[in-house]
């Protein structure tokens, strides 16, 4: 027969377990130099974000399926809740939305996320941004270097979306924890295509765990 | 209402305290020599393609040379309109420089310059160089080892994976470094000629280390995991002089200095 006390004893156990368990979570991954400071001022919100996919970011390779799996960030963190992914179509809002537009590089570029300050000129990472522009690779051999290039392509827009809320690519240290690659972690949020162990195809623990700390759980 | 003022207040300090952190530099470029003031360096962050050793960097470049920056250069800004700033905005900037050509190291050319771009330019408002690019922008006096691809649609060159693709020539200090480096990779070589390679034989590693030759180890003991560590530790020593622009890039956490001792046992770089 367990007693009310006992029962008060075990919640009180669990409790501090789960507040350990989460605070380890917390500070298991997050590194500072893996996300940037500042935050989102104007109408731009980070409670809010909606992206919008203009018909120039739309390829046979880019196509709707690869913008929905930014989806990947829903819920990761209740301060930026869902994310919006809108289509963009004639008659559609223009306003409100972080726009994603399409151009054809050369340079080994596969999409880039440009911070603004409130005139629309060029921000520096780690002010404060009124609001950002996506550009991707819509060249048809930007992916064709990747072992599977719709994974490649979905993988590009997750850490665009990823620099959108303020996660810088993770710094090359086998003192941090979590960086067990030879010095970096599994994350979304390093460079390239993910045909290695440490370049991951979406969302993994470190980069939530860096979210959460950039904005709360 | 004092509790707003007190927001405010330190609002503005933070402006200000960000404002005195921007990098500043003067920039020796044809677009700026009548510039005098200070000039606002802003980065944009992206993914793009980046070589992590020798053998992919290597394959990657038609045309390896070392080559200097002579001094005069284009600039493409380009402009798009965008509904949520009511104006035209900055989303990309194509410098390309001409490169005297001192050694070709890898394929062949006939010119003695090659044109060269890079993802940075100079916009006058505000006064900002903006680099899509982790390499700093080109000045006058730079000499560089060059990986090259060429874009035929664009009848230019870029460096292989942007900062991943040019460096710096081997100086003395940059020598030293390298034989210090060289000797920690071969007692790493050493160590791990006796540890297993598969890392799928164990799926709870706790650190998977890859060497040059591409095999990958896995470890899970602390005390291995301890030893890899301490390589990595010895040779992030080593480079503690080299500084970010050394290596002609922004963030000195780019400066993969392994490889780089690799290009440098690879050719020789001598003039
Ligand atoms: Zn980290
Ligand atoms: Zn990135």
């Amino acid at each position: 027969m367990v007693t009310k006390r006992e029962i008060k004893r075990i919640i009180a156990l669990l409790l501090s377990a789960t507040v350990v368990f989460s605070s380890q979570l917390l500070t298991a991954h997050a590194h500072n130099s893996d996300y940037f400071s500042g935050t989102y001022t104007a109408s731009q919100s980070i409670k809010d974000m909606n992206f919008r996919i203009e018909s120039s970011a739309i390829t046979s390779l880019l196509t709707s399926q690869v913008y929905y799996s930014a989806y990947a960030w829903d819920n990761v963190s209740s301060n930026v809740g869902t994310i919006g992914i809108a289509i963009a179509a004639p008659g559609m809002p223009s306003s409100g939305f972080i726009i994603v537009t399409g151009k054809s590089y050369t340079d080994g570029t596969l999409g880039e996320t440009i911070p603004r300050k409130a005139d629309g000129s060029i921000a520096n990472v780690d002010d404060n941004w009124a609001g950002v522009s996506i550009r991707m690779n819509t060249n048809s051999n930007a992916f064709s270097g990747a072992s599977n290039p719709t994974t490649a392509a979905k993988k590009t827009f997750i850490h665009e979306v990823g620099h959108t809320l303020k996660l810088s690519h993770p710094k090359k240290n086998s003192s941090l924890s979590g960086h067990i690659y030879n010095g970096l972690p599994r994350a979304v949020m390093n460079q390239g295509y993910p045909n290695s162990q440490a370049v991951a195809s979406t969302v993994v623990t470190h980069d939530k765990t860096n979210l959460r700390t950039k904005w709360g759980t | 209402m004092k509790k707003t003022l007190t927001t405010i207040l330190s609002a503005l300090l933070l402006v200000t305290a960000t404002g005195c952190g921007d990098k500043e530099t003067e920039v020796t470029n044809n677009n700026s020599t009548d510039k005098t003031s200070q000039l606002e360096i802003v980065k944009v962050e992206g993914d793009r393609v980046v070589y992590y050793d020798f053998d992919s960097l290597d394959a990657s470049a038609d045309l390896v040379v070392i080559g200097s920056y002579k001094n005069d250069s284009t600039q493409n800004l380009e402009y798009e309109y965008s509904s949520e700033f009511g104006k035209d905005v900055l989303v990309n900037a194509v410098s390309t420089n001409e490169i005297e050509v001192s050694k070709v190291l890898k394929g062949t050319t006939d010119e003695d310059s090659l044109k060269i771009s890079q993802r940075y330019g100079i916009v006058d408002e505000p006064y900002q160089l903006v680099t899509f690019s982790e390499m700093t922008a080109m000045e006058k006096g730079d000499e560089w080892i060059f990986f090259l691809y060429y874009d035929d649609s664009n009848d230019t060159y870029w460096c292989s994976g942007d900062y991943t693709g040019r460096y710096p020539l081997p100086d003395d200090s940059l020598t030293a470094v390298c034989n210090e480096v060289n000797q920690i990779r071969e007692e790493r070589e050493n160590w791990l000629s006796g540890k297993q390679t598969d890392v799928t034989a164990n799926a709870n590693n706790d650190y998977v280390y890859t060497s040059v030759d591409g095999s990958e180890y896995s470890f899970t003991a602390q005390a291995d995991i301890d030893k890899v560590k301490s390589f990595d530790e010895r040779i992030s020593s080593a480079v503690g002089e080299v500084d970010a622009s050394d290596f002609g890039v922004y963030d000195k956490n780019l400066i993969n200095i392994e490889l780089y001792c690799d290009i440098i046992n690879q050719y020789d770089c001598t003039l």
